[in-house]
């Protein structure tokens, strides 16, 4: 955890050569994949399992896919729809029909000659598969927000930490310069000591009462629930289900791990969390829908910085560090700016912060796998972006200014908000 | 520094002066505004007088002097003479509080008039004026009033508190009372309008005390999110009546810009609210409280909706609960109301699964010991059993780890394997023994879940268990057996029990041991040497 701010010196020379006794914890190599130069024999390539095959589990796959050094062997979705689909690309790619489908996860990951899993299920089911895999020494790309619940998240950190395992976080605009810059500049106190930080994400919307239906054919939807109550089929399951609270918690909480995780990177505090978190949000009323489609909150930090996070009719859209003097910097996607602009002509000299530099969020996360080195977007860092989303969460539904202490992550004097830390799972799933 | 007191004691002299010209402000009316509040202004009365009614208008500010109040003056002019329904005097003089002067009118409009000051003789002439049967009409600012005469402040039903819903912009209402003859004009649908919005606080605002006709929809996003606001304004009154002994009070906070004063709508609830006040207008002014600190019937209506509910259905029922739920916070009266409500449906035996299900996560909320024995009756309940627990495993207490370890011999399959992950969850050491007992269960999910657990709980009973039977398990249970045994070395090594935690990592670092958990003991080794070497 400690080097995450890696001189590019230093990551060379730890890349180079990890007899130079710089890795972080023990490990145990896969056998298949030692031996990372040149041609990939099939010995060495990185055998992966996707599970998830919605749209973004699919492109993921594609990405990996596109890796020579990486052989996918292994599909499973709950959905037989979209378990087909996945498995004919890999089929197509391979020209062959080896690549096997699954619909119990669990399957997949007690597979022993898979090194890799590829993660991206709605965030209910983020947590369970995901520390299945680390007990059973999977390393593991899954996508943000990294858990649903504070509790969740900690159980993914605790098992990433205990088996050793190689973690990134699908928070894929760290692997991108203009976001790096930003963050940089912001670190290197081009704009002087930062006390504010604004996070604009989109706005939600509601829906109509969806009526009782049946279950498309192919489909497990006791299995799609998971831990999540029983409720019957209505309609809402790829997708969509963004917009239902036993399952995420809206735009709010898929976008953190993006903008918030920027903000936090800029500000240098991803390992930690606000100290003081209040705020409003508008829930519908009525319709299946029920995460916020309005929200803004204020998040205080231990050494005096505030981080406003709302919806995009609120606050901008993107990441808006304000320093001293009128300066700021912000950042979105494909556009940074500043004030005053000369700020961004400015070079980070050799003897200042230098960020982790990866411009491949896949192949970064591949990368480390063989050198066992920590990736661009760790478990506990993915975890303190949605925390401050989720303490955002149980801010808005409470109607409390709550107070936290993120060392020991619980809320001081608010038996009531420590409840909302994690969610009873329906039998018989556990962590 | 002379100088500075100099400028601030002339602003000081114009502030003071400028109420002064409020009689020229007057003029300022034009006359295509006073055409526009002609033509808004309902043609006839709401109700025929009984007799000749006469409304005294009163405007004097020492206050805020809001530039609509010459506006309102001619307003209630015009409306008096095109319907017939009362006659005006408009005045700014004191005096006409006294009682020689006062009895002749029916009511008084306070007409924005802002930090009257009664002494003694004129508290007594107005408090007996209302008491004795006649009327107050209160325009926006009339709220602005009373700071030092609380019997007053009571009488209006509210005190001004601040307005974070400035005159600029454009906010939602929502229709309290659609049914209610006040609210006519408003055809009952909720609307939106650019104006100020007065905040007038709890406990002199209440809806114990008087029938709010329409407040702030903070269902809006702007309106909810102005700034300033708190999640105490979430019942903002716009109007209200009440009566008081005999008298009777009208209120509307609408009215800070002038061009309200054209809007039909708002005229006609002011013409109705007046004829209310006058004594024309009989209408129902008794409260109706917040559901919450209200008469159980209206309770029970509520939670009555919450038994039929079913999937697909309206859920604002449900949310109206939820409101409740999260309102009754800080207060355990009315939390160990609403708890009692939600577990009166729980056991009702006509309520919908949907319903019951509703009442279980609002009871993971706020459930307390009170709810323990009907959750825990229902863990043996196949169907219920979940969310029995998704309750139960939230609330604390010591009686919930007891209905949970009473459950657990009485259960089987995956209802028994969710109490044992509830109570892995909730780390009850006590259940630890009946827990290890099980791990050697013929039901594989059994014997998994109760693995989990025991890890979870990480006690020394829990430790000695995995210990005794570590080896027993192959296949799928042997990882599961395994990690929950590496947490038990990590607790130790959190409460200081290094020597033992080494022997456990030590013994899982064999090369038999499966990679992942050499792995995990490798780097429990590690971490021990490595402290020890600081």
């Amino acid at each position: 955890m400690q080097r995450r701010d890696v001189s590019r010196r230093q990551f060379l020379k730890t890349a180079a050569g990890l007899a130079a006794g710089a890795v972080a914890f023990p490990y145990i190599v896969p056998s298949s994949v030692l031996g990372s130069n040149g041609s990939v024999a099939p010995s060495n390539r990185i055998v992966m399992g996707c599970i998830g095959m919605g749209g973004q589990g699919t492109g993921n796959m594609q990405g990996f896919l596109g890796n020579n050094d990486v052989r996918v062997v292994a599909v499973c979705d709950v959905d037989k729809r979209n378990r087909d689909k996945a498995k004919k690309i890999v089929d197509d790619k391979y020209g062959n029909t080896d690549c096997k489908d699954y619909l119990d996860f669990r399957d997949l990951i007690a597979r022993n000659d898979i090194d890799a899993l590829s993660l991206a299920m709605p965030d209910h089911w983020h947590s369970i598969p995901a520390v299945m895999g680390a007990k059973a020494g999977k390393d593991i790309y899954a996508e943000k927000p990294l858990a649903r619940t504070i509790r969740e998240g900690r159980a993914i950190c605790n098992a990433v930490k205990r088996y050793g395992i190689i973690w990134q976080t699908g928070s894929q605009q760290r692997s991108d310069d203009k976001f790096r810059q930003g963050c940089e500049l912001v670190r290197n106190g081009r704009i002087g000591k930062v006390h504010l930080v604004e996070v604009g994400l989109p706005t939600g919307g509601g829906s109509d009462n969806k009526p009782v239906q049946p279950v498309p054919e192919g489909v497990d939807w006791d299995f799609w629930l998971g831990p999540a109550p029983w409720v019957p089929y209505r309609g809402v399951m790829h997708w969509d289900w963004r917009w239902m609270l036993d399952y995420s918690g809206g735009q709010l909480t898929d976008w953190a791990g993006h903008h918030i995780d920027i903000a936090h990177w800029g500000l240098g505090l991803d390992l930690t969390g606000p100290v003081e978190i209040e705020g409003k949000g508008v829930y519908p009323k009525d319709g299946i829908f029920n995460a916020a489609t309005e929200y803004k909150f204020t998040c205080k930090y231990a050494g005096g910085v505030t981080m406003i996070v709302a919806n995009d009719r609120q606050v901008t859209h993107g990441t808006k560090w304000y320093g001293e003097d009128g300066k700021w910097v912000f950042v979105t996607r494909g556009q940074i700016k500043a004030n005053p602009p000369s700020i961004l002509n400015e070079t980070i000299g050799p003897n200042e912060k230098r960020l982790y530099v990866s411009r491949d969020h896949k192949r970064n996360f591949l990368d480390c796998i063989k050198s066992r080195q920590q990736t661009i977007a760790p478990a506990e860092v993915g975890h303190r972006s949605i925390s401050v989303a989720l303490l955002g969460e149980i801010a808005m539904l409470t109607e409390r200014k709550l107070r936290w202490e993120p060392d020991k992550e619980v809320f001081i004097n608010d038996e009531g908000a420590n409840r909302m830390l994690s969610r009873p799972m329906r039998t018989p799933w556990h962590l | 520094m002379g100088r500075k007191l100099q400028v601030i004691s002339v602003a000081l002299l114009a502030l003071w002066i400028l109420p002064l010209f409020a009689g020229i402000s007057r003029a300022q009316v034009t006359d295509e505004e006073l055409q526009k509040i002609e033509q808004a202004t309902p043609a006839k009365a709401t109700v025929q007088p009984a007799k000749p009614r006469k409304l005294l208008v009163f405007n004097l500010c020492n206050g805020f002097k809001h530039s609509s109040i010459p506006y309102w003056d001619k307003a209630l002019e015009i409306m008096g003479r095109k319907t017939g329904a009362f006659t005006v005097v408009v005045s700014s003089d004191m005096a006409m509080f006294r009682p020689e002067s006062l009895n002749q009118f029916d009511a008084v409009c306070l007409n924005n008039a802002t930090r009257l000051q009664f002494d003694e003789p004129l508290r007594k002439s107005l408090m007996d004026f209302v008491k004795g049967g006649k009327g107050i009409v209160g325009i926006h600012a009339a709220t602005d009033n009373f700071y030092e005469w609380p019997e007053a402040a009571e009488m209006m039903g509210g005190q001004f508190a601040g307005h974070p819903w400035g005159g600029g912009k454009t906010w939602a209402i929502k229709i309290d009372e659609p049914n209610h003859p006040l609210m006519a004009a408003f055809k009952g649908k909720g609307f939106k309008i650019k104006d100020e919005i007065y905040r007038t606080k709890p406990p002199l605002y209440s809806r114990s005390k008087q029938r709010v006709l329409m407040s702030l929809d903070m269902s809006d996003g702007p309106t909810r999110s102005a700034e300033g606001v708190t999640p105490e304004d979430a019942d903002t009154g716009i109007s209200w009546v009440k009566s008081y002994d005999k008298g009777r009070i009208f209120y509307c906070s609408l009215g800070h810009n002038n061009d309200v004063l054209w809007n039909p709508a708002v005229l006609q609830h002011y013409l109705d609210g007046i004829q209310f006040a006058l004594g024309d207008f009989k209408v129902d002014t008794k409260p109706k409280p917040l559901v919450s600190s209200g008469k159980g019937s209206e309770m029970d209506e509520l939670f009555a909706k919450i038994k039929t509910y079913d999937w697909g259905q309206s859920r604002a029922s449900l949310t109206d609960v939820s409101d409740l739920v999260r309102k009754s916070h800080g207060s355990p009266e009315e939390r160990s109301k609403v708890e009692k409500s939600l577990l009166e449906v729980l056991q009702s035996a006509d309520a919908t699964y949907a319903g019951k299900q509703f009442v279980c996560r609002e009871l993971s909320i706020i459930g307390t010991e009170q709810s323990v024995p009907v959750l825990g009756g229902l863990l043996t309940d196949e169907k219920m059993s979940d969310m029995a627990r998704y309750a139960l495993e939230r609330i604390p207490g010591a009686a919930v780890d007891e209905a949970l370890r009473n459950a657990l011999g009485k259960t089987s399959g995956k209802v028994k394997v969710g109490i044992i992950n509830s109570l892995g969850q909730r780390r009850d050491g006590k259940a630890a023994a009946a827990i290890g007992a099980l791990t050697g269960d013929s039901d594989q999910m059994v014997a998994g879940a109760a693995l989990g657990a025991l890890g979870q709980i990480a006690n020394a009973e829990a430790t000695k268990v995995l210990a005794e039977a570590k080896g027993k398990w192959t296949g799928k249970l042997q990882l599961v057996a395994l990690d929950a045994y590496l947490k038990c070395a990590d607790r130790l090594v959190a409460e200081g029990k290094k020597d033992q935690a080494l022997a456990i990592y030590k013994e899982l670092y064999k090369e038999d041991q499966p990679k992942p958990i050499r792995t995990a003991a490798l780097r429990g080794i590690v971490s021990i040497t490595k402290k020890e070497e600081k």
